[in-house]
Formats: structure tokens, sequence, C-alpha cells
């Protein structure tokens, strides 16, 4: 180190790396800053909403937390050597019944045949896959309904009653031994279990749109406070500039005719009025005497 | 002050829409015997409600022509209600007791005044005279949920003769 005068020294020690210091001299934050900090910000917004995403996506074929409301939910129900199981839509006497499907998830041979079955418990129910490969179609409340699904490759399939899903009326499939078993099944399975996840009907908007969505936000809440600073400084600008107008004295009242009181005949606002109260008076009898007494009422 | 003659008479007229107003509401108390929901109904112990007489909701004659209704709201139907209408003759005096098993529900049977909210651990209580046949919609008209939109019930007022008096205790 070879400093050869204090001011020398600094100087060109300083010229290395940039300084940001020395880069903006103080001047008041111009609309390009402003911009560039609100398109910033909506940036960052966007790649944390897409984090978000993938995080979510991440659980995989182990359940995860579909089943984090579904109380009657203990473990999978081995039925596996059967060709045809039955599910009770609506349980009554389970945990969180009736709004349950019992068992709640099963396993099964592929091939195997699932009747649900409804109990006529807890409202209207449905039975809809979250990938969309069945679908019971409308909630209907009726018991001994049912919906017949055969599942013929192995995988796990989740599905859900959609009036009861924040419930937890959830269930889920799991054909033949994907993902605990052989390494060969364990593929299949977790990629329809990832599929089934990603075609959730809950999530309709995919990463970009994601993005695009949260930054036009973003950008329309900045908007007002970006169109409010340009329109402050101008105004700004112009105040110094243009001296205040005051307003003009009125001098033109020679041509004013005096009326007497009762001589002014404001008739369109009296009938305005007349109308007005018409019409008050008509829904107040419609609402009082025919909707209200018309019917049963409360009495006691 | 002098005031128009066009103002005195409408001002005249909205203050005799003031006392009509309040002289209906009078007239609905009094010769109508139009009552407030209160709580009257009491309460109960929402956890436990199996326990209690809405643990076999429904129908119960509890006198000539005189029914109790026992509704528990669920999310998101009525027991009874959603899955089987609530069936009651015509004219008679009917009470409805109805308490939620789990959030804050609404019960309004549709284009009456029939109207309350349902609150877990309250029963809301609610006497109602139905004097014609007719079938009317139950409606939840407070948000309880996803499925708050398809939570509704069915009250069926059906003819006297053809009234099933077995079916009072459903």
């Amino acid at each position: 180190m070879n400093e050869r005068s204090d001011g020398r020294g600094r100087r060109s020690r300083q010229e290395g790396p940039p300084v940001k210091e020395t880069q903006n001299p103080t001047r008041p934050i111009s609309r390009r800053t402003t911009l560039k900090a609100v398109a910033g910000v909506a940036a960052s917004a966007g790649a944390l909403a897409t984090a978000g995403r993938a995080n979510a996506q991440a659980d995989g074929p182990d359940f995860g937390s579909w089943f984090e409301k579904t109380e009657n939910f203990d473990g999978v129900v081995d039925e596996t050597g059967q060709s045809e199981v039955t599910v009770a839509v609506g349980a009554p006497d389970v945990a969180g019944g009736p709004l349950a499907f019992e068992p709640a998830a099963i396993r099964v041979d592929p091939g195997t045949t699932i009747r649900w079955e409804w109990t006529g418990s807890g409202g209207p129910h449905n039975v809809v896959a979250t990938d969309g490969s069945f679908d019971s179609g409308d909630p209907v409340p009726t018991a001994e309904t049912t919906f017949d699904h055969t599942f013929e490759s192995e995988g796990v399939s989740r599905y859900l009653c959609e009036p009861h899903e924040t419930a937890g009326m959830k269930g889920a499939v799991v054909v033949g031994t994907p993902g605990s078993g052989g390494g060969g099944d364990g593929g299949s399975g977790d990629g329809s279990g990832q599929d089934g996840q990603a075609a959730d009907g809950s999530e309709p908007l995919s990463g970009p749109w994601d993005v695009v969505m949260t930054g036009l936000v973003m950008l329309m809440m900045a908007a007002p406070i970006v169109y409010h600073y340009n329109r402050d400084r101008v105004r700004q600008r112009a105040s110094s500039v243009v001296p205040t107008v005051t307003e003009a004295p009125q001098t033109d009242d020679e041509q004013v005719e005096t009326l007497g009181h009762d001589e002014f005949d404001p008739t369109g606002t009296l009938s305005l009025v007349l109308v007005y109260l018409a019409i008050l008076g008509v829904m107040w009898v419609f609402m009082y005497f025919v909707e209200f007494l018309g019917g049963p009422t409360v009495v006691g | 002050m002098e005031i128009h003659r066009f103002e005195r008479l409408w001002l005249a007229l909205s203050l005799l829409l003031i006392l009509g107003i309040t002289g209906t509401v009078v007239y609905g108390a009094t010769a109508e015997g139009i009552k407030m929901v209160d709580d009257s109904g009491g309460t109960i112990d929402a956890e436990n409600l199996q326990d209690t007489e809405f643990g076999d909701p429904g129908v119960r004659k509890v006198g000539e022509n005189r029914y109790d209704v026992y509704i528990v709201a669920h999310r998101f139907f009525f027991d009874p209600g959603t899955s089987q209408p609530i069936e009651i003759p015509a004219e008679s005096t009917v009470t409805f007791y109805v308490t939620s098993a789990d959030v804050v529900h609404g019960f309004q049977v549709a284009d009456t005044n029939v109207n309350t909210m349902v609150i877990p651990g309250q029963v809301a209580k609610l006497t109602v005279e139905f004097d014609n046949p007719d079938s009317y919609g139950i409606i939840c008209h407070e948000y309880c949920g996803s499925g708050h939109h398809s939570m509704e019930g069915e009250l069926d007022v059906v003819p006297k003769s053809e009234y099933n008096a077995t079916e009072a205790s459903a």
C-alpha cells in the first residue's frame, strides 16, 4: 500500500467497486425510480406466489394435508382380494359424521368396482375425483343412491364431496400397491397422485398467470400513488408561476326580477315530491300488509 | 319564518307517512300479535345435542292442532328439512325450536317472516300459525361456509285430512 497523500489515497481506493453514495447525488425521487420500485415489488410478489405453489405441489402420494380435517381417517383400510367394495356416503356414526366417507381411505386390487352408497344422512352429497376420473354428478340427499366406479389401473385417487369439502368429507382409493410397495409400481402411483393434485379445480391459476395477475394487481394498486405524485408535482410547479385567480365580482344584478313569496310556484318540485310520496305509500302497504302479514307469521 | 304553501303540504304528508308507518307496526304487534324472536328458547350444550330434545329432531304433536318441530342446522343441511321435508298439517300452530350443531346458521321459511339466526348454544323458538296448505323453502341466510349456497330445506304444509298422524313422531 503506497498512499501518497490522504486525499489522493482515498480517491484511488474508491475507483475500485462503485459506491452508491457517489453514484446518486442527492435528488428528489423521480417518477422513473418510483415506477422501478413498483415493478420490483410486483415481480417479487409474483415470484413469492409461484414459490408458494411449488411448495403446495410437493406433497406426494402420502396423503399430505388431504385428510387434515377428515376426522374418521384412520389409515388405509385394506380391501384387497374383493371384487366389489362398498363405501358409505354420509356415514352418521363415525367421527366427523355424518359428513364423512366410511372408510375414508381404502386399498383395492386393480379391476375392483367401488360402490358408494348414500345413507341419507348429512344432506346432499356427491363423489367427485380431484383428477376428474369419476364424478357422481350433482349432490343428492336421498338414501340408497349408489354410484359405481371400477378402478383398472394402479395409482392413488382422491375424491371429495363438493358441498362438504371444507368439513373434511374426503376420501382416497389406493389401487394396487403404489408408492409404498415395489419400485416400478411406485412410479405410477406418484404420477397419478401428482396429477390429481394439479388438476384440483380449487386452484384455477397456473404459474405464469399468477405472476402476471399479481403484477397487474400491484400495478393497479400503485397507479393512484404514482398518478397523485405526478399531479402534485405539476400543481406545485404551476402554482409557483401562475398567480391565484380571484373570483370575478358579480356585477349583473340589474336584471333580477322580484317575486312575492307565494307567487313562486315550484309545481314541478311539488309533483315530484307527491310522486315519491305515493311510491313510498304503495311500497309500505305492499311490504307490510301483503309481504309481511300475508303469509304465516311469527306469533310467539 | 315563512313556509311556502307547497312546502307546508309535503311536510304534512311526510309526517303523516311517519305516523302511518309507526301505526302499522303498533297494529301488527297488538291486533295481529306479531312477535319478535327472543331468548325464550334458552341455551343448550351444542356439543351434546344427542342427549337433548334435539337428539331425535323432527315433528312432535303436543296438543290439538299444536306441533313442536325440532330442527338442527348443520353445515350444510337442516335435520330434518333437507334430506326429507318437514311435514305439518294446515290449520295448526307450530313451534319451531332451531339450534345449530356447529356454526352460526340462518333459518328462514322463504316468503314469510319466519326468520331467525341460528346460534350454536342457543335455541331459537318461533311459534307460527299455518292456515293454508302450501310448500315452503327453508334457507340458511347466514354465511356458514363453502356449502352455504346449497343449504336449503323444505317445509310442506299439507291438508289436515292428508296428514298422517304417525309421521308426527318422525
